[in-house]
């Protein structure tokens, strides 16, 4: 029984929204692993061969064979049933926070009131950017930047509980698993470096922010988003978690720390909700703030070049069907160039599937991994994490 | 898609009865000084119990999407192109 740790903000739910989670969790797992892999039949015993007769050649690429598969009945059929328990999914778990609402917003503000061990620092009049302010983000109600009444921290609340059951656990009990992993992959690929102080781009509810700040306890970390209702959610997570953790309220394409000034900058699958020009400004960004001799990295799934036009097709449904807009472009980008753009040495760059990253999948305790059922974006792809990672010249 | 309609109302109706008697049961039980809804309200599966539950689950589910995956070893034991 995979349960997610509580905290003090974790909304809780009641028996029968704990059924309907619990159902919800397991139909999805179904349709998954048992009905979604059927495509692979219906697009090579019947979209390949119209997309033949019709061009003369095998297709070129994903965007080829969605606009064929799309006319699928079996395909339209399941991915119905994902979008449907998608949407059910995040309403179910809408219920439970709405519920409690008021009382988990006052545990946020007592905490936030008493003595921190961290901070939060929220900038009035912020200006939310577009592609964040504009998408609900993996069809989550309100997105990243949802903030309704007063204090709000429904969004980071959907996030943390909707994800943990989004991704069936894989992240582990306390949603850290990712941050574990870019703690342990930093420490194996960078010994030397012990870095003293870490920026995280995209923190939402602060789950990879607590697992990086156990693998470097006595570094000094500091999260980014730009939702101030995920920024309440993740401090006040973090305080109930014994974590000090400084979140502000900042945009990444626009940090306002002083040039040199991090050892580590982080961004945990962070790029694929952001605007491919958003992504470069990052980089840049990231470039600037880091101290020679830091690190960049960044984790996201693999990207798409070198892999087949089918399996491209299949890693590449939640762009067109899980509003991720910028999930296919980012796939596609090449990182390599990215990071010399913003003043990185291109020899300097890594990318691949480290030790860290498998050993701290294992380390969260999730059986899902092994297995590689994982209900999120792989869609039966079967991937694990993948990291980038740079480093500024000393 | 009027009969499908008429299906799933039927059957919201019925679970609206089930959901109905369940409160019946647990007031009556309250009543009688037998349970209480907090005890309800309150309980929590063991490894065992919800192990259980997790397998009555599964098979509701398999059953439920039976001829689902019937079309899908059906698509994939043809040779050849194959009909929709």
């Amino acid at each position: 029984m995979l349960r997610q740790e509580p905290h003090a903000v974790l909304p809780q739910s009641s028996v029968n929204e704990q059924s309907r989670q619990d159902f919800l969790n397991q139909l999805g797992k179904h349709v998954l692993n048992e009905i979604t892999p059927g495509n692979a039949a219906a697009y090579q015993k019947r979209v390949l061969p119209r997309i033949k007769t019709e061009k003369g050649r095998d297709p070129e690429s994903r965007h080829e064979i969605r606009k064929e598969m799309v006319r699928d009945p079996y395909y339209q059929m399941t991915s119905s049933f994902q979008r449907t328990v998608q949407e059910m999914m995040w309403n179910s778990v809408d219920d439970t926070i709405q519920r409690q609402l008021p009382e988990l917003i006052a545990t946020a503000k007592t905490i936030r009131d008493g003595e921190t061990l961290g901070s939060l620092n929220l900038e009035p009049g912020f200006e939310i950017p577009p592609y964040i302010a504009e998408n609900d983000h993996h069809c989550m109600p309100g997105g990243y930047s949802g903030d309704l009444v007063d204090d709000d921290i429904t969004a980071g609340a959907l996030y943390d509980k909707g994800a943990f059951i989004y991704t069936q656990g894989l992240f582990g009990p306390r949603m850290d698993g990712i941050g574990r992993a870019t703690a342990l992959m930093t420490a194996c690929s960078f010994p030397k470096l012990q870095p003293k102080k870490i920026l995280e781009i995209g923190c939402t509810a602060g789950g990879s922010t607590t697992g990086l700040k156990m693998g470097f306890p006595d570094a000094e970390v500091h999260a980014i988003d730009v939702g101030p209702s995920v920024l309440r959610y993740a401090h006040a997570r973090a305080e109930s978690m014994g974590v000090a953790i400084h979140f502000h309220q900042m945009s990444g394409e626009a940090l306002t720390f002083d040039d040199a000034s991090f050892d580590l900058v982080n961004c945990p699958a962070s790029f694929h909700e952001m605007s491919r020009s958003a992504v470069y400004n990052v980089f840049k960004e990231a470039f600037r703030v880091l101290k020679p001799g830091g690190v960049f990295l960044l984790s996201e799934l693999p990207p798409y070049e070198g892999v087949d036009p089918w399996t491209q097709f299949v890693r590449d449904w939640d762009t067109y069907n899980n509003n991720e807009p910028f999930w296919g472009t980012l796939h596609e980008m090449n990182f390599a160039e990215v990071a010399e753009t913003a003043g990185f040495d291109r020899a300097d760059y890594w990318e691949g599937t480290g030790p860290g990253i498998a050993e701290a999948n294992q380390l969260t305790g999730a059986v899902e991994v092994q297995n590689k059922k994982f209900m999120g974006s792989t869609r039966g792809g079967g991937q694990a994490w993948y990291a980038h990672m740079t480093k500024r010249a000393s | 898609m009027d009969q499908m309609h008429a299906m799933i109302i039927a059957l919201a109706t019925e679970v609206s009865v089930l959901t109905d008697r369940f409160d019946t049961i647990e007031r009556v039980l309250e009543d009688k000084g037998a349970v209480s809804r907090a005890d309800i309200e309150g309980w929590e599966p063991d490894e065992d119990a919800w192990e259980d539950r997790r397998e009555k689950r599964d098979q509701l589910i398999r059953r439920l999407f039976r001829s689902t995956r019937e079309s899908r070893t059906t698509l994939e034991g043809q040779d050849g192109p194959a009909d929709e």
